[in-house]
């Protein structure tokens, strides 16, 4: 993965110009000292700045951090995580910012724990992604050795399990449990980390946060649109010629976005945006799209975890979308039925549509149960699957015909273009 | 004060009694498992909810205001 | 009375094995048209308030018959009878197991499911102690009528569990395995413990039953008495007249655990033997006069009146007074 080299952008906030990790001084020597804000101060900028949740959620934060504040009981007890776990195999982009701006990201938590009152500080990485675990543990010891307060910043390790990274799963296991989703309400800002308010924030908010806190609301807003303000970090990957992590200003189309990571090597037949919870869209339908959420949502997309996969007409959609669902299917929790039973029926019988097994009846089938297990599981898995799928069902629904009858196609057996790793067995 | 209807799926293991008692407003999905339609209840049916809450071999049922969501009328044993 | 308890007892037997039969099958998540979930669970559950019924009536009369002389204590600590210890207790235990289960399931919802759960898979346990408390107790265990009744309940339940386990899902196939190893196992293990035990002679000693309320062991000089002195009761029993002997078999009817065999040698020797629910309370020697027997048991001085009513059937009366020395 390489970092795009766009010198002299205003986009250019979060990631640094060289590809060096930043220790402690040159985090100093490029932002200087994090500063103390008053917690109605730092929460009230966050609103102003209309800074939202990079998890995926796109919730506004300061709605967020006030929602944990009014809760912490007087004594001020509440927990703050780091969201660290970047479960979705197809996005790099937390670990990105965790190598080369651990600090940035590290600022951002102790600004959340001033704001709420949180006297526990935790960051919540995944097991197999243990480069990242180390960066970040060195860059804690470094503060530790620098700083005269006595927050200590734990460091919290999950599986690497798709929906282990999920609000409720984290707090879970940070509450030293298995990385499972929970039923809510209650929700964490209520009860959370051993039943305490608790602020689940993905990582590159925070360093959003870091540098408003210090920069302004004002200044957050001077690039991107006015309801989509400011930059994301965005993972291209697929028929890109140097597919990697860029941050964009929210105005910036697609398009623009895949000239950056070197153009497409081909011609473009159709985008994966958001990750597997994402849609499926044409390309010539999202390349002039800016990644501002009203635009996104004019197409029926949305940004979700920065995710941007490109390809051509030689890849096979029917293939990718069976592959991934087949993914999806393994990854439940295996807590709800409509979830766990649900989806690999689903995932099988798409499997036999693609593999031309199937009888005509198995689309009907497959709308209707796909209709069945939205908004019945704890968490959102079920009905994020279901998205991917129905945006896969409607972009390829020719294809879906062909395979219907005919099976595999020619771009079936091409080296696959998404991701699927296989995870480890624990829920540890 | 209006009440609807609500499953937790965690708890609910498609033991189907809730289909049977109460089909009015629960009915099986293809593996058993309930749907529960989440319209206020009218009074008239209010108490076949609360016998299939009752009856519940797992006490996954509950019934919340409409108006709040995420208020239980029964002490949340959560595990 | 203790007809009253041992007929109680059988009978919470029956409900409570078909009270587990269907418990099991309710756990399984199959269902038949006719037969929705919830009758199935409602007779679950009302047969189990039943089985609580039969058990108080059950526990009830123990106590309240002097034979056993049980007092409440004993229907709530295992093990301190002294009346068969062993077996009763066990009894006990079922008992206060299935409280326990009663209990939780009444308040349910306000226990949460796991420790509602973990109370009830004591159902499971509570089954084989009452049957063996019922098999080491039971003054009726090597009678047929019992022998098949606990044969039947054995078979639904072992069956239930068999059909229960067979329907696991695929990943359990070890305990589906064990359990079914195990139940077979046990039903085997109950047949060889009865074979050696109950249905043995001399089990109701072995079994720790008191020595006074034991069968004698011929007819030696008596044992000691249950016969109380001041007594007045009438009987009625029949005659069967044979060429060396009469014999005449009397019920008390105010005692009816109480019989009377009075046998008359044509020699004028005779014999007195008195028993309490079959088991022995005087086995004497007695003088046979026209229309009235006598004989001394223990301590006490024992007179039977007996009259004829002509059609087979005798009438009688039982006065005992104390014997003088």
């Amino acid at each position: 993965m390489s970092l795009s080299t766009d010198v002299g952008s205003t986009a250019r906030r979060l990631l640094p110009t060289r590809p060096v990790p930043e220790d402690l001084d040159a985090h100093l020597a490029g932002f200087g000292p994090r500063p103390r804000l008053d917690p109605d101060a730092m929460i009230d900028a966050l609103d102003d700045s209309g800074l939202r949740g990079r998890g995926g959620a796109d919730f506004p934060t300061g709605v967020k951090w006030r929602a944990v504040m009014d809760h912490t009981s007087r004594d001020g007890d509440a927990v703050v995580v780091a969201n660290a776990a970047e479960c979705e195999p197809a996005s790099f982009k937390d670990r990105f910012l965790l190598t080369y701006r651990p600090h940035l990201v590290l600022d951002g938590l102790e600004h959340a724990a001033d704001a709420v009152g949180a006297r526990r500080v935790v960051i919540y990485t995944t097991r197999s992604h243990s480069d990242v675990e180390a960066a970040l543990r060195a860059a804690i010891r470094e503060r530790r050795r620098r700083d005269d307060s006595d927050r200590f910043i734990d460091v919290q390790v999950g599986p690497n399990r798709y929906v282990a990274g999920e609000e409720t799963a984290v707090v879970s296991r940070v509450s030293g449990r298995l990385a499972k989703p929970k039923v809510v309400p209650p929700r964490p800002f209520q009860s959370g980390v051993d039943r305490l308010p608790t602020l689940v924030q993905n990582v590159e908010t925070l360093a959003h946060a870091a540098l408003i806190a210090r920069f302004g609301a004002p200044w957050f807003r001077s690039v991107g649109t006015q309801r989509s303000p400011g930059t994301a970090l965005l993972t291209v990957s697929g028929a890109v010629r140097t597919p990697g992590v860029l941050e964009a200003a929210s105005d910036t189309t697609v398009g623009a976005i895949v000239e950056r990571a070197g153009g497409v090597d081909g011609e473009p037949a159709m985008v994966l945006l958001g990750g597997y919870f994402g849609r499926w869209v044409a390309a010539d339908r999202i390349w002039n799209q800016t990644i501002d959420a009203d635009s996104l949502r004019s197409i029926g997309a949305t940004l979700g975890t920065g995710v941007l996969v490109v390809a051509t007409a030689a890849t096979c959609g029917i293939s990718e979308t069976d592959r991934v669902l087949t993914f999806l299917a393994g990854q439940t929790a295996g807590q709800c039925g409509p979830c766990h039973v649900g989806l690999p029926a689903i995932a099988e019988t798409f499997h036999k549509v693609a593999t031309g097994r199937a009888r005509p009846a198995a689309l009907d089938l497959l709308v209707r149960w796909s209709h069945d297990v939205r908004g019945r599981g704890a968490c959102r898995h079920p009905d994020g699957a279901m998205l991917f799928l129905a945006s896969a069902m409607e972009l390829f629904a020719a294809d879906l015909r062909h395979h219907l009858r005919h099976g595999l196609c020619r771009y079936s057996e091409q080296r696959a273009l998404l991701p699927v790793p296989a995870t480890e067995g624990g829920w540890w | 004060m209006r009440v609807r209807l609500r499953v937790d799926p965690i708890k609910c293991k498609a033991h189907g009694m809730c289909g049977e008692l109460f089909p009015e407003r629960i009915r099986m999905d293809d593996w058993g498992y309930p749907v529960i339609d989440s319209r206020a209840l009218s009074d008239d049916v209010v108490e076949h909810a609360r016998r299939a809450i009752v009856d519940c071999p797992r006490a996954a049922l509950w019934v919340e205001p409409v108006d709040e969501p995420g208020a239980r009328e029964r002490p949340d044993d959560s595990d | 009375m203790w007809y009253a308890t041992r007929a109680s007892g059988y009978t919470a037997l029956v409900l409570l094995s078909a009270s587990v039969v269907l418990g099991v099958l309710t756990s399984s998540r199959e269902s038949r048209r006719d037969w929705p979930r919830f009758v199935v669970q409602t007779l679950h559950r009302n047969l189990s308030l039943l089985v609580g019924v039969f058990l108080v009536i059950h526990i009830l009369t123990s106590v309240i018959d002097p034979f056993a002389k049980l007092n409440f204590l004993d229907a709530f600590v295992p093990f301190i009878a002294t009346y068969r210890p062993l077996w009763l207790g066990l009894g006990v235990v079922g008992f206060e197991l299935l409280i326990a289960i009663t209990a939780t399931s009444l308040v349910r919802h306000r226990l949460g499911w796991r420790t509602w759960r973990a109370v009830h898979l004591f159902a499971y346990a509570s089954w084989p102690v009452a049957v063996v408390h019922g098999l080491g107790t039971g003054s009726d265990t090597k009678s047929l009528w019992a022998l098949l009744l606990v044969a039947v309940c054995v078979a639904a339940v072992v069956a239930a569990l068999v059909w229960r386990l067979a329907h696991l899902e695929p990943r359990f196939a070890a305990v589906r395995f064990l359990g079914i190893a195990g139940s077979v196992a046990s039903i085997g293990l109950l047949v060889v413990w009865m074979a050696a035990g109950p249905l043995q002679h001399g089990w109701a000693k072995a079994a720790g039953t008191p020595a006074n309320l034991l069968a004698g062991a011929g007819a030696t000089p008596a044992r000691v008495t249950e016969l109380s002195a001041g007594m007045n009761d009438p009987l009625i029993g029949r005659l069967v007249r044979s060429t060396a002997s009469v014999t005449a078999t009397l019920t008390d009817s105010h005692d009816s655990a109480l019989r009377l065999v009075i046998v008359a040698n044509a020699d004028g020797s005779g014999t007195l033997t008195i028993t309490r629910s079959g088991g022995s309370v005087c086995q004497v020697a007695a003088t046979i006069g026209n229309t009235s027997v006598s004989a001394r048991c223990g301590a006490i001085l024992a007179m039977v009146q007996i009259f004829d009513q002509g059609d087979g059937s005798i009438g009688g009366t039982l006065t005992t007074q104390k014997a003088s020395a």
